[in-house]
């Protein structure tokens, strides 16, 4: 499962990517890492990655 | 007129109307009123006028169960009692709270709100709250069916030893004594009514004093661990037919949540409303669940947002009681990355086996010490997560910005990750029938037709809500039925 096309709302993005990434957004020098492991789950019109709990619009998982 | 047991040489024996034995917010707010109203009162308090060791040595005890930081420290052993580090945020009880639950262990309130609503202005004066303190402001955006706004009330917190000094010293009807403890209750021939109370002073000096009514005012620990000591007459201690003297103790579970990124573009976050969120009544009984208030704290990059206030307030109490500072070590080295977190003051429902039991060690004055068993259930488990998912939906629905639930939340391992708002309730619970609890709907302990308990060891549940304007209000209505 690859996590793409995260949501272009700016908050969203950076806050996940820092979280998702184990840096804070508040660190300057974090780094992106490709195709790491991730859990998700549906609920509804909800999707759970990593304890994020995220609208379906919000990402696209291919 | 004040009298120091200590030092005190020239006292001779009254007989009083009512006899008060701790002179915290409950004992002063009661002992006030009853004088008022022609009642001659005795208030006893076991501190001094100001902290000292001696005095708050005595409230030293075990704690077995869940990690509790505050069995010792939460609690202030001198006159005013835990309001000298009241932070100063109050709440009403809510609706839910009067309603019957049935998927609660035990039952609930065994009287209507309306019966607490009639001094509710009184308790507002009392407490420095303004009669529209406590409405929630109304967020149409904010409006879900799950989750709510309700009032939170935030005061100058009254420190009642000092707002009442002079009206205790100077009242008639009242005679404050400290360095006063009571250990000793003493019933008559026919095991039903107090006819003597043994107070102690720290020269270990026993003084007898009696009175037409008793109340024990002491606090959620100590009013049970009194009941249990006085066990020389009736081998479970004074008013444990039912053996509920001790159980059912409950806290506030403070949970962080987890943290949340904002959507700077939702107009809320420059509104300066501070956001909280309640879960509906119906939410709650649907998911049949507790209650609890769910709040957003707002880090920045020095103060870490909420708890700059908390931080705060622990500065400025000037809080004598090491324990608290140990016990707050936690907020002083968290540290959030993001926006903020989420932190909860969540209802623990009554739990028989969340309890405290006399331990096999004494105090100076010869009583017991306690051991206290802090337990959580699969109710308030359930009661965390469901409401911890919630929160996160509806921030993401109404678009606030996005929250990162704690793996724990998730997991099974919250019992690992419990805090507490050293709000402590329920060892001495009101109910109907004496079967399911300890004191009457009047606050009378079932078998003892003179022996009334006042403050929140009363509460048959705590709600999601701080206690001390409902304690400040059943102290009123104990008054009234006392007049």
């Amino acid at each position: 499962m690859i996590l793409k096309n995260i949501s272009r709302r700016d908050f969203i993005k950076s806050a996940f990517v820092g979280f998702f990434l184990t840096k804070t957004p508040a660190q300057p020098d974090f780094s992106v890492h490709e195709n790491n492991d991730f859990s998700m789950t549906v609920d509804g019109d909800y999707v759970v990655i990593n304890g994020w709990i995220l609208l379906k619009s919000d990402v696209e998982i291919e | 007129m004040k009298y120091d047991l200590n030092t005190e040489r020239n006292y001779k024996h009254k007989k009083y109307d009512v006899c008060i034995c701790g002179a915290g917010v409950a004992g002063i707010t009661l002992a006030v009123e009853l004088a008022s109203k022609g009642k001659k009162v005795a208030l006893f308090e076991g501190g001094a006028e100001k902290y000292t060791d001696t005095s708050q040595s005595l409230y030293e005890a075990d704690s077995v169960g869940l990690t509790y930081y505050g069995i010792s420290g939460c609690r202030l052993r001198y006159l005013g009692g835990t309001s000298n580090h009241w932070a100063g945020r109050t709440m009403l009880m809510q609706p839910i709270d009067y309603v019957h639950r049935d998927y609660f262990p035990l039952p609930g309130w065994p009287i209507e709100k309306k019966e607490l609503d009639k001094y509710k202005d009184r308790a507002f004066s009392i407490l420095g709250l303004n009669s529209n303190s406590l409405d929630a402001p109304k967020i149409e955006q904010l409006r879900t069916s799950s989750m709510k706004r309700v009032g939170y009330g935030s005061t100058p917190p009254v420190r009642f030893g000092k707002k009442y000094y002079k009206e205790l010293m100077q009242s008639k009807n009242i005679d404050l004594f400290v360095n006063a403890s009571l250990t000793d209750l003493r019933l008559d021939d026919s095991l039903e009514y107090v006819n003597k109370l043994k107070i102690t002073n720290y020269n270990n000096k026993t003084f007898e004093f009696s009175g037409k009514k008793i109340i024990l005012a002491m606090g959620t620990v100590e009013n049970a661990r009194l009941l249990l000591n006085c066990n020389s007459q009736l081998g479970k201690g004074i008013g444990n037919n039912s053996d509920f003297v001790g159980r059912c103790f409950m806290e506030h579970f403070q949970v962080f949540m987890g943290e949340y990124s904002i959507n700077p573009e939702n107009p809320l976050w420059s509104s300066g409303v501070k956001l909280e969120f309640f879960p509906t009544d119906k939410f709650a009984l649907d998911k049949k669940i507790g209650t609890s208030v769910i709040s957003f704290g707002k880090a920045d990059s020095r103060s870490y947002g909420r708890l700059k206030a908390i931080k705060k307030v622990i500065k400025e109490s000037v809080c004598p009681s090491d324990t608290l500072t140990k016990f707050t070590k936690n907020i002083f080295d968290f540290n959030c990355p993001g926006d903020g977190v989420i932190t909860t003051l969540c209802e623990q429902s009554p739990n028989k086996k969340s309890r405290i039991r006399l331990s096999d060690k004494k105090d100076s004055l010869g009583l017991f010490r306690v051991s206290l068993d802090w337990q959580i259930n699969e109710l308030d488990k359930r009661t965390i997560k469901t409401l911890a998912i919630e929160t996160a939906k509806e921030f993401a629905r109404l678009d606030l910005g996005r929250v990162k639930l704690k793996e724990y939340i998730l997991s099974d391992e919250i019992e690992e990750k419990l805090g507490a708002h050293c709000h402590q309730m329920g060892t001495t619970r009101m109910a109907k029938l004496e079967k399911d609890g300890v004191v009457d709907m009047n606050s009378k302990v079932f078998g003892v037709n003179n022996l009334y308990i006042a403050g929140s060891s009363v509460f048959p549940t705590g709600g999601g809500v701080n206690p001390t304007l409902t304690i400040v209000q059943l102290s009123l209505r104990l008054a009234e039925h006392l007049s």
